[in-house]
């Protein structure tokens, strides 16, 4: 990519890496902000308005994305016989297991409470307690949550254990269960050390996963995203997204260096032709992106 | 009612999070060429103002 050099003389930016930018921030203020947020809020008035935004940063991302692909920037993938194949399968299961247990009249699916009922939370996370969401608040999301095993009720249908389809056994993010699937093609797989568990979001990411560092989209391609001259970001800015603390003591502390792809989701960047917002990209490096560990900096 | 300290992070948080937002949209207004990515742009700009001042008026 040719450097750019607006009227001012300072680097300025291709429309693709501005639209790419805007979309990477439009996701990650939705995901690891906003919906987090809705589950989080108990005041029903700050809840609305979380839910407001969460809205409009969502049309946003879609508005974003319609821009790019009707440059051609963003290629979507249709998914394999394979990939159908196996949805297909797993419906059929799933209408199997609730078939089973509706035909026996009861609702034997439910979350078992324990002595002390529905708690929604264990170990201390979850200050709102406000359901499973609150796992985001240090509990280890990877393997069992606490509000899986704990006096806060197993889920597991009351009956037969059998008539769970395999992939359901281990439980969200445990082995086998949600958020340990492989992408197919070897790509996208949520999460890497173990962390993250995305396709939960934030929630998952605060807690149990060490979501320290920088999230992907900065390093990748906004990382080393030094201000530009008129920027005059303040300082909490020059961190980027997600570098605060979090409100308990085990904190939100942003993303691991280069794991995550957070930000983005599965569908975004790892779709573009390269599949990377590294090296191979289109984009390369500028000049911005080439100092720092991921900090907004100021010129 | 008052905020619960996660409330009052997020609230926080996100609110900080839109302005960087909304700063970077400003910048690359003037820095975009396509006009309809620039229209593109002027529409969540006012968006994002939307957000932020929802957002701030929570905070009393």
């Amino acid at each position: 990519v040719s450097e750019m050099t607006g009227s001012s003389g300072r680097r300025s930016m291709t429309d693709r890496e501005i639209a790419e930018d805007l979309l990477a921030g439009q996701k990650y203020l939705s995901n690891y902000y906003y919906a987090p947020a809705i589950l989080e809020a108990g005041d029903p008035g700050l809840r609305s308005a979380f839910q407001e935004v969460h809205a409009g940063a969502t049309t946003a991302a879609k508005s974003v994305f319609d821009y790019l692909h009707s440059k051609g920037w963003y290629q979507v993938r249709k998914a394999d016989d394979q990939a159908i194949s196996d949805l297909r399968n797993a419906v059929t299961e799933s209408r199997q297991v609730v078939d089973i247990n509706v035909n026996r009249g009861g609702n034997n699916v439910s979350m078992n409470q324990g002595p002390g009922g529905w708690t929604g939370t264990q170990y201390g996370e979850g200050q709102s307690g406000m359901g499973p969401s609150s796992v985001s608040q240090g509990a280890r999301w990877g393997g069992e949550s606490s509000w899986m095993h704990g006096g806060g009720g197993q889920f597991q249908p009351s009956h037969q254990q059998g008539n769970i389809p395999a992939w359901a056994r281990g439980g969200f993010g445990g082995q086998g269960g949600f958020g340990a699937q492989q992408a197919p093609g070897g790509g996208w797989t949520g999460t890497q050390y173990g962390e993250g568990q995305s396709g939960y979001g934030p929630s998952s990411l605060g807690q149990g996963a060490r979501w320290g560092g920088e999230p992907s989209w900065s390093t990748g391609f906004g990382g080393q995203y030094q201000s530009m001259q008129g920027l005059n970001l303040p300082s909490w800015a020059r961190g980027g997204f997600a570098q605060q603390s979090g409100p308990g003591n085990a904190g939100w502390t942003g993303t691991q260096a280069g794991e995550g792809q957070s930000g983005f989701g599965p569908s975004s960047l790892g779709q573009y032709g390269t599949g990377s917002w590294q090296g191979g990209s289109s984009m390369g490096r500028q000049p911005w992106q080439q100092t720092g560990q991921g900090n907004w900096q100021s010129q | 009612l008052q905020l619960t300290q996660t409330e009052a992070w997020y609230l926080g948080e996100s609110i900080k999070g839109e302005t960087l937002m909304s700063q970077k949209l400003t910048s690359y207004r003037e820095m975009a060429q396509d006009p309809q990515l620039k229209a593109l742009i002027e529409n969540l700009e006012r968006s994002s103002e939307r957000h932020l001042s929802l957002l701030s008026s929570h905070v009393k």
